[in-house]
């Protein structure tokens, strides 16, 4: 996988010019990396599937790749160093999802998503016994609001790490975060998380 | 108002710590609020930093052949075109197959330019009209045994135009078996269930491949 960019950009100006050898060698070169994403892509979502599966969705990448006149293909343009084998994965996670969304498997929203066990204590104000205080909904909706209230940034950390379920030191090489920066805007997040909800129930809890 | 979904390639760009300060809080603030984004941003990420979580399959030769015939036989029509007419002409033989012996062409969208038509003769038979550019074929699979087949591949009309025309039985890369037609038949005996692909051609000359499976299935299934 140590090609050169002028190797990819040259194989994909003769795939731009109609050169079918072309299309077939960019085909052969990604076909693996495509089927490997899809696969992984499908069991991360959890999905059953089987070959077929597989190579329906492999095939359709390719289509889209190379349909109109090679439209999407063209769209790659590697400016700030993007590999095209980065840029095609991408693509195909991206085409795996959306079909998958297409499908009915909804995109996991915060408010069903499970929260690591470890992580509970944190987003429960100490003394507050939200079961008994408000209904389970309530509180969903109330963390929904609180999540909209934090700064992009925070909402993203929070999302990556208790929604998707990444650790901190995942959330931090995807955010290019240190690991001690991570840290505080996961506590500076479940502070203001806390202090939003603790606020709209009128409850004071121990910050 | 939402921000317009980077491209694939600003994504990337993102993971891969690629941008600049502003363009990252700009990508940061987008996936902050869009689900799609950022799920296709996790998974990638888990992708490229854990490939041993899961054990993945290598792609199998065929689907990899499917796809560069899919691909280099798009000039020919248009790829909405194309697509349609493949899952319609899939939709259509997988209606018709028989509750036995089972024989489809490879995945639910034939990759081939070529396609057939199939009836069941019989819960052993099936035969399938195989239009090659020029020369109509017909194919016959007999299951002859647990897990074998003959693979008779028959020329109804036009004998004379396919003089020298050879046909050639392939699974994956592999040739099985190739011949001239003679006597307007050629059968390929006890072939094993599985992947295969029939090719004519002459002189150089490719008529075009027909890609199918051949498979048992049980009673009652699908």
């Amino acid at each position: 996988m140590n090609r050169s960019f002028e190797e990819d950009r040259q194989l994909l100006s003769r795939c731009f010019s109609g050169d079918r050898k072309a299309s077939e060698t960019l085909v052969r070169r990604f076909s693996g990396l495509v089927y490997r994403s899809v696969q992984y892509t499908l069991m991360a979502k959890n999905v059953s599937f089987d070959i077929q599966d597989l190579e329906d969705l492999h095939n359709t990448v390719f289509l889209k790749l190379f349909e109109q006149g090679c439209k999407k293909l063209r769209q790659y343009q590697g400016k700030n160093g993007c590999s095209l084998a980065s840029w095609i994965r991408m693509i195909a996670v991206r085409t795996v999802l959306d079909h998958l969304r297409k499908k009915g498997v909804d995109a996991m929203v915060w408010q069903k998503k499970r929260v690591p066990l470890e992580e509970l204590p944190e987003l429960k104000a100490d003394d507050v016994e939200f079961g008994s205080q408000i209904e389970k909904a309530e509180q969903e909706r109330l963390l929904q609001d609180s999540m909209q209230r934090l700064p992009p940034r925070d909402r993203l950390f929070v999302k990556l790490h208790f929604d998707q379920g990444l650790s901190v030191a995942e959330v931090a090489e995807a955010m290019h975060l240190s690991i001690g920066n991570a840290y505080t805007i996961k506590h500076r997040a479940i502070q203001r998380l806390k202090s939003h909800v603790a606020s709209a129930t009128n409850y004071t809890p121990n910050l | 108002m939402k921000i317009p979904c980077p491209d694939e390639e600003r994504l990337s760009d993102y993971l891969e710590g690629r941008l600049s300060e502003e363009d990252r809080s700009r990508v940061e603030e987008h996936l902050s609020d869009c689900q799609r984004c950022l799920e296709a941003v996790v998974v990638t990420k888990r992708m490229v930093g854990d490939t041993d979580r899961f054990e993945l399959d290598p792609v199998p030769a065929e689907v990899t052949e499917s796809a560069v015939q899919l691909v280099t036989s798009q000039g020919t029509m248009s790829c909405g075109t194309l697509m349609e007419k493949l899952k319609r002409s899939v939709k259509n033989t997988v209606s018709k197959i028989s509750d036995t012996l089972q024989v489809g062409p490879w995945g639910r969208w034939q990759p081939a330019p070529v396609r057939g038509s199939k009836k069941v003769a019989s819960d052993d038979l099936v035969c399938l009209r195989v239009p090659f550019k020029g020369i109509d074929t017909e194919i016959e699979i007999e299951k002859t045994g647990s897990n074998k087949a003959h693979i008779r591949v028959k020329l109804p009309e036009a004998i004379k135009r396919t003089e020298g025309v050879r046909v050639t039985l392939k699974a994956g890369e592999r040739e099985i078996a190739s011949s001239l037609f003679d006597g307007g038949y050629v059968v390929f005996e006890d072939i094993p269930f599985g992947h295969y692909s029939i090719s004519l051609a002459k002189d150089g000359l490719d008529f075009g491949t027909y890609l199918f499976e051949i498979k048992e299935t049980l009673h009652g299934g699908r």
